[in-house]
């Protein structure tokens, strides 16, 4: 492994990518690859096609790395996001949709994670924890179903035989609750602060 | 953009957040998002927010990176090297600051929702099977006077209908008795559970269920009922007659 690459910041890694270096993508792929997967087999609950999304949003990477913006968040947040939207795409096209409803009702073991890491960090981890355990029960069904289950609130209300408008405000409500948790113990979630010059 | 503005879109940018928007919705929440940076940036912060909820410890499959790898081609000739759109900005960088926030963010290892699902479709039946009916009432009584157990209550949106529920701290559950109608020939109660975010069978209850055991597993977080036909269905086909969240 480079070891310059391995030690290389988000920024440095997109820019190594932008001059065509396959190793910068090979690392950015080596840091972010299992969370990727992870969360679009858990959305799609099929790691074949979960596959697909992966390989999507690496080579999209490579071909199009000005989308990322450092200021935005780090490049893990911007593949999540990436991989997120298109698993969601993917999960309401009818066919795969219809599919996952009737494995999900046979058998829901696909949707198994390991919970073992490398980086484990309890403290981080019990945080995000927490912040899961401040919310109430109606939010956290709203934003499982819609973030986990792909639906959109209009069908998470129907799931759940709430409003429309009731969902919509246990959403905001819940992330917000979250976001405020995550924050209260120092885990930096929110826009980021323009960082003095460096030296 | 007045503060009426905000507070509409602001809503939305949850739901936005989450992929969560439908289509149709989109389109103008983005036209909004490109003229106003105040809520521009609060959807970067939820998007903070999702993506801890996105994270994991999983590994991708072997074979992957070489799928993507042999992908990748060669680099077109003669092509410049692309300036990035945050390298012409005259704004310092931040990624030092973001590199280290999000560094202790995204290395989150994911007990975090390391949910265990397991196969939870026909467990009534092999419960029910496991413990024979004569034995079920009994142990329906012990489970009630178990000063461990926790009760339950399922309750409807638009009656009064309701139904007691009693859950062991080993996950052992029972449905003890409800006030619904009793279903006419070939109709059925079903029992669902919300479990990671996803709605799972917990099995068929007959048409008048009292006394009928089954297993919450610490993943579920919402317990339902529609009225099914007989037999059951894979997925839930009418709406919901009474709800209640439960927890192990």
């Amino acid at each position: 492994m480079n070891r310059d690459l391995a030690n290389a910041s988000d920024v440095t890694l997109a820019m190594a990518i932008a001059r065509w270096d396959q190793e910068a993508l090979a690392e950015v792929y080596r840091r972010n690859a299992g969370p990727v997967f992870g969360l679009a087999r858990r959305v799609l609950a099929d790691a074949a096609v979960a596959e697909e999304v992966v390989q999507e949003v690496f080579l999209r990477l490579w071909h199009e790395p000005g989308r990322y913006d450092p200021e935005r968040g780090s490049l893990r947040t911007f593949l999540l996001s990436q991989v997120h939207s298109r698993s969601v795409d993917m999960l309401r096209s009818d066919t795969a949709r219809r599919q996952r409803e009737v494995r999900d009702a046979r058998s829901t073991a696909s949707g198994q994670y390991d919970v073992e890491h490398e980086f484990l960090d309890i403290a981080v981890a019990e945080g995000v924890r927490d912040a899961m355990g401040v919310l109430q029960p109606g939010e956290r069904s709203a934003i499982e179903l819609a973030y986990f289950g792909g639906h959109t609130y209009r069908e998470v209300a129907s799931i759940l035989g709430e409003p429309e408008g009731t969902i919509k405000s246990r959403i905001r409500s819940g992330m917000r609750r979250m976001q405020s948790s995550l924050a209260a113990k120092g885990l930096a979630v929110g826009k980021m602060q323009p960082a003095e010059e460096n030296p | 953009m007045d503060t009426v503005d905000h507070t509409e879109f602001a809503e939305l940018l949850a739901v936005y957040s989450l992929d969560a928007l439908p289509p149709d919705e989109v389109s103008v929440l983005e036209s909004h998002l490109a003229d106003c940076p105040r809520c521009r940036g609060e959807l970067e912060s939820l998007r903070d927010v999702a993506a801890l909820l996105g994270n994991s410890g999983v590994s991708a499959p072997q074979g992957t990176w070489d799928r993507i790898a042999s992908e990748l081609g060669l680099p077109p000739a003669d092509q410049p090297v692309p300036v990035l759109a945050f390298q012409s900005r005259r704004r310092p960088p931040v990624w030092r600051n973001a590199a280290i926030a999000v560094a202790a963010v995204v290395i989150v290892v994911l007990g975090l929702l390391s949910y265990r699902v397991v196969n939870l479709d026909n467990r009534v039946g092999q419960l029910q099977a496991s413990l024979g009916e004569q034995g079920v009432g009994q142990l329906v009584n012990q489970a009630i006077e178990n000063p461990a157990s926790r009760d339950v209550q399922l309750t409807a949106k638009t009656s009064s209908a309701r139904a007691h529920v009693v859950v062991l701290p080993d996950g052992t559950a029972y449905w003890v008795d409800d006030d619904f109608a009793t279903l006419p020939a070939g109709r059925t109660y079903q029992l669902w559970a919300l479990a990671s975010g996803k709605v799972v069978s917990l099995g068929v209850l007959g048409p008048d269920p009292h006394d009928v055991p089954f297993r919450v597993e610490p993943t579920m977080t919402l317990l339902m009922v529609t009225a099914e036909p007989a037999g059951g269905t894979p997925v839930p086909t009418t709406s919901v007659v009474a709800q209640g969240a439960v927890s192990v």
